[in-house]
């Protein structure tokens, strides 16, 4: 009789964390979408020749804290655009790597302080008052973002049309 | 194959020649209409691939930032776009992971979304091609645009091109037809020609008619191939019937000569009878009464005036027998020839009695005939086996067997015939003895006429010293059945 009842509290108990599982399955969280999201800006922007030569590696760097946990590197490993494979880098700031991509998470007012030929992305429509080139938004809860094109331009880093025409605001 | 053309054999050339020409034209056209619809409908077919396969790529170019960001709002309307195509039925675009991110369907068309496929494919489903490419960007795969295409638009477009062409080819066979009458009437005119003018010529037995040489081709060979055939026919016709002409002439000459004759024969024979016979009487009567004091000499005389007289009736019998032979009688009584060979007998009663001759015969047959005919031929033959006998006296038979002819024998003991004689015997007036043998030379002829009207043959075999065989023949049909032997048959 009570291994009946353990039996039964065991399988409720299983079948809920099945259950959350699938759930984490179904709807990622904010910031494995963030990352997915990082990888993709990638895809739709041209660097010029000074800034990322051919079959150099695209580095995609985490200023200061990381939020993304094993996120990113999970779905960087292996990954490549064109011929450039992508490496992740964690950096206190922007000025000690080569960075292709950096993310500044809460250190958003860095962003100004970048070089040329690296796309920034940050969090919040501020961080494009600061000079920042993209920046996460949420809109009902679904993750998107706004751009920023005069600070691309001024950076010399081009954008497709194709991203543009998915983000939430442009700034002209 | 040969079941086939049967209905077609007995059309005329005319319409035969119209058919080839409406047949080959519309086999021609309608094979060139085939041809140009299937290599229509395959070029069409590989620009709609073309096509299609350009319309998916810009879709799935314009979706990879939808598909990057999973924004299906964004893909959605790029799939919006598609609204201009008419005939697309359906397009999704996939996520990686084959859940749908957008999804588009024509109005009223089944809500399911084509199928995916890992690789760039395209296959036919019912009458819509389907479509299936996967959507990279910059060398990374990041979902799947799948089409379904209605290419019902391809059987409209060979219904409209039959529309299109059918009319056409039926006026170019008509026009064909119409265009061709007068080579039609090139190749079949000569050909009805001569048909016509060899009907003519059958109908009208005219064989003076003439085909006209329309052309030098076969027909023309034909044309004068035939009029050659009419020119000998025509010649020779004429020849016949002039050969006709004088068979006829020359026939009516000899019947009517023939009627003379007889007519004469008979009359003369008729009327000379009587002053025979006066002769005869008076003569007797002068021996009687004014001679049978006079000397012999006178006697003698006396009796040569009878013996010439006698002699003149018997030639003037014959004679008229002859003559009797020629005229029409009925033959179908039937006749016992043992009774007509016993006339005969009696009628040569005295010349076998002063002979001391022998008659035998075997039982002879009735026959259909008629008794004045059949009794001259026997006792001619007889009267002969007596008159040309030798020292010894007379020994004859008359023989009998019946096997496909009647076959009957005279034979004699007598002086016999030298084979250069055995025609001519049989040839009125033809006498081979002179005086010292009494004879009108009519016998024989009369023997022959008799066996020839009845449809037999008369010969005779023999040699000088040896007596002589007379034989003839008569057709079994003749047989004149006995009632016994009827009864048997019936």
């Amino acid at each position: 009789v009570k291994t009946g009842w353990v039996r039964r509290i065991l399988a409720i108990v299983y079948q809920f964390l099945l259950a959350t599982a699938a759930l984490r399955a179904q709807s990622p969280s904010e910031f494995e979408v963030k990352a997915a999201f990082l990888l993709n800006f990638a895809r739709f922007i041209e660097w010029p020749e000074a800034a990322l030569a051919p079959d150099e590696p695209i580095h995609i760097c985490v200023i200061g804290e990381d939020p993304f946990g094993r996120a990113l590197d999970q779905l960087v490993h292996d990954e490549s655009i064109d011929s450039h494979k992508v490496v992740v880098v964690r950096a206190p700031s922007s000025s000690d790597s080569t960075c292709e991509v950096a993310y500044f998470g809460k250190a958003g007012k860095e962003a100004a302080r970048t070089g040329a030929g690296v796309l920034t992305v940050g969090e919040g429509v501020e961080f494009l008052r600061s000079g920042g080139m993209i920046a996460f938004v949420l809109e009902n809860r679904r993750v998107r973002f706004d751009i920023n094109l005069p600070a691309m331009r001024k950076a010399g880093v081009r954008v497709s049309s194709r991203l543009l025409r998915v983000a939430r605001t442009v700034v002209p | 194959m040969t079941r086939f053309w049967t209905p077609f054999r007995d059309w005329p050339i005319r319409r035969k020649v119209l058919g080839v020409i409406i047949a080959s034209t519309g086999l021609a056209l309608l094979l060139a209409a085939a041809g140009i619809l299937i290599v229509d409908s395959v070029l069409f077919r590989y620009s709609l691939e073309r096509d299609l396969s350009a319309l998916s790529q810009i879709i799935a170019d314009n979706s990879t930032g939808a598909l990057a960001f999973d924004d299906s709002k964004a893909a959605a309307e790029t799939l919006g776009a598609l609204r201009a195509r008419p005939h697309l039925i359906a397009a999704c675009i996939y996520r990686r992971d084959s859940t749908v991110l957008a999804r588009y369907f024509r109005d009223g068309a089944d809500k399911t979304c084509p199928e995916r496929r890992d690789k760039l494919w395209t296959g036919y489903v019912g009458t819509s091609m389907s479509l299936s490419r996967p959507v990279s960007l910059k060398g990374a795969n990041i979902g799947t645009l799948a089409i379904l295409y209605d290419l019902s638009e391809l059987n409209s477009r060979a219904f409209v091109f039959g529309a299109v062409l059918l009319p056409i080819l039926l006026v170019a066979c008509a026009l064909g037809a119409v265009l061709s009458a007068r080579l039609r009437e090139r190749v079949s005119v000569p050909v009805i020609r001569l048909a016509d003018t060899a009907l003519a010529v059958s109908g009208t037995r005219d064989y003076s008619l003439r085909a006209s040489k329309m052309t030098g081709d076969e027909t023309g060979v034909l044309v004068d191939a035939f009029n050659d055939m009419l020119g000998r026919i025509q010649s020779r016709d004429e020849e016949l019937r002039h050969m006709l002409h004088d068979r006829e002439e020359a026939n009516r000459e000899l019947m009517r000569l023939n009627e003379d004759l007889e007519r004469f024969a008979f009359v003369a024979s008729h009327d000379l009878r009587e002053p025979l016979r006066m002769i005869t009487v008076y003569t007797q009567l002068l021996q009687r009464r004014i001679l049978s004091d006079a000397g012999p000499e006178a006697k003698e005389l006396a009796g040569n005036i009878i013996t010439g007289a006698r002699r003149m009736r018997e030639l003037i019998d014959d004679l008229r027998a002859y003559a009797e032979l020629g005229a029409p009688a009925e033959l179908s009584s039937s006749v016992d020839l043992n009774v007509v060979a016993q006339k005969a007998v009696s009628n040569l009663a005295l010349s076998i009695q002063t002979s001391g001759a022998a008659v035998t015969w075997d039982a002879l047959p009735s026959i259909s005939g008629y008794e004045g005919h059949l009794v001259p031929l026997f006792q001619n033959l007889i009267g002969n086996a007596l008159k040309y006998r030798r020292a010894e006296a007379p020994r004859i038979h008359i023989g009998y067997s019946a096997g496909e002819q009647l076959q009957f024998s005279v034979t004699d003991n007598g002086m016999g015939i030298a084979p250069q004689f055995h025609e001519t015997i049989f040839v009125a007036f033809r006498r081979l003895h002179g005086t010292e043998i009494p004879g009108s030379g009519l016998g024989l002829a009369i023997c022959k006429r008799v066996v020839e009207r009845y449809g037999g043959t008369i010969w005779v075999e023999s040699r000088p010293g040896e007596g002589s065989t007379f034989r003839f023949t008569l057709p079994a049909t003749l047989l004149a059945m006995r009632p016994a032997e009827r009864a048997t048959l019936t």
